[in-house]
């Protein structure tokens, strides 16, 4: 059985001019511990197809299925971080913004404490566990985002291009970060980005979306041994296919 | 040491500069010395009235009335705000009656408070209470509306029932507008009830000391009764939401310094 | 906008008016207070229109006003200058910030005893306390204003050759426009307050907050109750008239601020 599973989304915003089609027949699914990334031209509807995923968005037609199980509204079990360095709450520490959806499960003090260290610890900040987020750097606060949505433990993680407003190398090193993260906890990733080299670099498998409205046009494998060498041939190889049917019509 | 000194210096310069000003005014001006007092009248009336007990006790009564009042309009403002910034029905119900009710000053409603409630402390703590209402809940529905999305959005993917939306995401995201409606609020409660003191004949307080002055043109007591009402709005602001302020949406960087 | 079409806010306004219309009639009607204090909605609609025809309401109404204009233009004249020059030179701002701040927290309305020794009944104290009302919000504005033109224009400003009277006029006043606004409305709101307060306090035989306080004396609530909706109508159509349309044409138009929809 796959992890999680969107049969043939269809999502259409309401809007003045009538329903506008984001994305047509939408279908893919994901595995266990697989890191998915979805690309696609800018507005051809990956936020909106994340959206749907994290069920902010009900789908106009088709179903999310997680662990075989339809998905209906928001929940527990997917985690999810923005593009928006915003997210944090400005009015907790990052150890507290971290805390905070363990609060939400009813985690005693002693051990939420505990949790959101060693998560914090995973990125590499636990000197500014009592920093406010406006005392931190954008990477540093996007960290701390990525350890809030994986601290309360949920099944997938949904990222939509978080480290897109960085500078290119606190992005670099982000993404190193990242696959850290990823193999230590096993988690299943979606991440959505217009960016080939960073989908490269991530990804155990590409999806591309076409343009607007947006459906699936190719899956790509990338099946290189990580840490990945941006400068290899094979590298470069796989990054030219995905371009490829990103230009293709 | 030396630069609070120097500091303590330019904060006292500029009321020296008024005072010499004043004093000129005072020897060469138009007015007789009785309507327009030297500083020196000024500040012996102002030892004798605080000497004697009156002044404390107008003060006292005064700030005991604004106390009561202002809580009573803070806690109506506040949760009619975020019953407006939260639900659609209530905000379309209230917005009009707010927009046409906020511009007029609370002060216009004092004879109808009056004429309902008599004379003495009812009508003068509830017209304030009501008065203050306005700018706080403006400012609370305001704040909540532009709490950012993006926090309910992460909160609810935490999964963040409604009771806790509201008091760990809504209510801290709103808070710097919160706060200044606060403040709006409060000084408006002051510009009220002091008027109020004047219209409704109470019998003591700083607003009733200044205008019953009047009769005996004790200019003196008016302006001794004046410099208190500025020291105790002072106070106000600087010893209650500059540190409130300091202690939350400052430290969160949510308000510039 | 959360309101998409112009329907529901319109509908919106008529059940609120409705509602608060006859949550007041019933009151009328409860029999909770004498009727001759809280008078039926049609009694303070009859009021009005008495008011209206035999002249006396435009007349209270343009003594008011006028009051306020002069007030206000004087405040304008002191308070803008004042304002600005603190946010441009350190020394002015240390001057002023402390008279600022002892003054400004002071109700316009407990001067009014001592402006009625200084300048007798009448317009002028009328006119000295609009004055004071007004003054220090426009201070306040003018000054945050000037202090949040982006350092960045500056600079720009100054490497494309600009002197600081050019400066000031192409950059500073500009960029201080939507503080400027801010703080005309906030003293226009306190000046009504003070006005009418004044007029209460002082009785000039003119004025909406006269007519108020005379039909205290004599029991007419309904036409209390007709003044105060006088003055609730026409501090909204000076906020929707005159202010969101200079908002509207300056720094909406700039993308500075949200202009807010009529
Ligand atoms: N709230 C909305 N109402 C109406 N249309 C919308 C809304 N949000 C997005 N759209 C439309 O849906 C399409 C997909 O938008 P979406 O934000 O999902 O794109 P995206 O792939 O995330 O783009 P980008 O890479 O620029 O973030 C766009 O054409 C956009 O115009
Ligand atoms: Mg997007």
């Amino acid at each position: 059985m796959h992890h999680l599973e969107l049969r043939s989304i269809t999502f259409e915003y309401a809007t003045a001019d009538g329903p506008l089609t984001a994305l047509r027949e939408l279908s893919f699914a994901v595995e266990p511990s697989e890191f998915l990334c979805v690309v696609g031209q800018s507005g051809c509807g990956k936020t909106t197809l994340l959206n749907v995923v994290a069920g902010f968005l009900k789908p106009t037609r088709g179903a999310v299925l997680l662990g075989g199980k339809p998905v209906t509204g928001k929940g527990f079990d997917r985690g999810i971080v923005f593009q928006d360095f915003a997210q944090l709450f400005p009015w907790r520490t990052a150890q507290r913004n971290v805390e905070f959806g363990l609060e939400m499960k009813g985690v005693p003090r002693a051990e939420r404490e505990e949790v959101a260290l060693r998560f914090l610890r995973l990125v590499k900040l636990e000197k500014f566990a009592r920093s406010y987020p406006h005392e931190l750097s954008g990477g540093m606060q996007q960290r701390v985002a990525i350890a809030r949505a994986l601290a309360y433990n949920p099944a997938v993680l949904l990222m939509d291009e978080p480290f897109a407003a960085l500078d290119a190398l606190t992005r670099e090193e982000m993404q190193r970060l990242l696959v850290d993260v990823w193999r230590e906890t096993k988690k299943t990733v979606i991440y959505v980005t217009h960016n080939v080299a960073e989908a490269v670099y991530l990804a155990d498998r590409i999806v591309v979306l076409t343009p607007h409205p947006g459906t699936v046009k190719a899956q790509v494998r990338i099946a290189m041994p990580r840490p990945r060498d941006t400068l290899s041939v094979e590298f470069l190889e796989c990054q030219r296919e995905v371009v490829g049917h990103l230009g293709g019509r | 040491m030396r630069r609070a000194l120097i500091s303590l210096a330019e904060v006292v310069f500029p009321f020296v500069v008024v005072g010499i000003l004043w004093q000129a005014f005072h020897l060469l001006g138009p007015f007789p010395p009785k309507l327009f007092p030297g500083v020196e009248t000024i500040v012996s009336t102002f030892v004798r009235l605080v000497g004697n007990g009156i002044l404390p006790v107008h003060a006292l009564t005064t700030i005991l009335r604004l106390i009561v009042g202002f809580l009573l309009g803070a806690v109506l403002g506040v949760v009619a705000g975020i019953v407006m910034g939260r639900y659609r029905w209530a905000e379309d119900l209230l917005v009009p009656v707010v927009s046409v009710g906020n511009p007029i000053p609370g002060l216009a409603y004092a004879p109808l408070f009056v004429i309902w409630f008599g004379l003495g402390n009812l009508p003068a703590v509830l017209l304030v209470g009501f008065a203050a209402a306005f700018p706080v809940v403006v400012n609370t529905w305001t704040g909540v509306k532009a709490v950012k999305a993006i926090w309910i959005r992460a909160a609810e993917s935490m999964g963040a029932p409604e009771h806790q939306l509201f008091r760990k995401v809504v209510l801290p995201g709103a808070l710097p507008y919160v706060l200044t409606g606060l403040r709006l609020g409060l000084a408006r409660a002051w510009r009220v009830l002091v008027a109020v003191e004047m219209l409704t004949s109470v019998s003591v307080g700083l607003g009733w000391l200044i205008f019953g002055a009047r009769e005996f043109l004790n200019t003196d007591v008016m302006l001794a009764g004046i410099a208190v009402i500025g020291c105790v709005g002072l106070a106000l602001e600087k010893l209650v939401f500059q540190k409130l302020e300091e202690f939350t949406v400052v430290r969160w960087g949510m308000m510039a310094r | 906008m959360r309101h998409p079409g112009v329907v529901r806010p319109i509908l919106g306004t008529v059940c609120s008016f409705g509602l608060a219309a006859l949550v007041w009639e019933s009151f009328a009607r409860s029999g909770l207070f004498a009727p001759a204090l809280t008078p039926s909605v049609v009694a303070i609609g009859a009021a009005l229109g008495r008011m209206l025809l035999d002249g006396t309401l435009l007349r209270h109404v343009l003594y008011t006003l006028y009051r306020i204009l002069a007030g206000l233009a004087l405040a304008a004249a002191v308070g803008l200058p004042i304002g600005m020059l603190m946010g441009r030179f350190r020394h002015v701002e240390r001057f002023f910030i402390p008279l600022v701040s002892v003054l400004s927290p002071i109700p316009s309305l407990a001067w009014v005893p001592v402006f009625i020794l200084w300048f007798g009944l009448g317009n002028t104290a009328a006119i000295a306390l609009v004055f004071y009302a007004a003054t220090f919000p426009i201070i306040l504005n003018a000054w945050t204003g000037v202090r949040s033109v982006s350092r960045l224009w500056i600079r720009a400003a100054e490497a494309m050759g600009a002197d600081e009277r050019v400066l000031f006029q192409k950059v500073v006043l500009p960029g201080s426009m939507p503080f400027v606004i801010t703080g005309l409305r906030q003293a226009f709101a306190r000046s009504w307050i003070a006005v009418v307060g004044g007029e209460m306090i002082a009785a000039t035989s003119w004025g909406l907050g006269w007519v108020i306080f005379d039909s205290k004396e004599f029991l007419n609530a309904d036409v209390m109750m007709a003044s105060l909706v006088v003055i609730g109508i026409l501090g909204l159509a000076f906020e929707r008239l005159i202010f969101q349309a200079i908002e509207r044409r300056t720094v909406g138009l700039w993308g500075m601020v949200k202009a807010v929809a009529g």
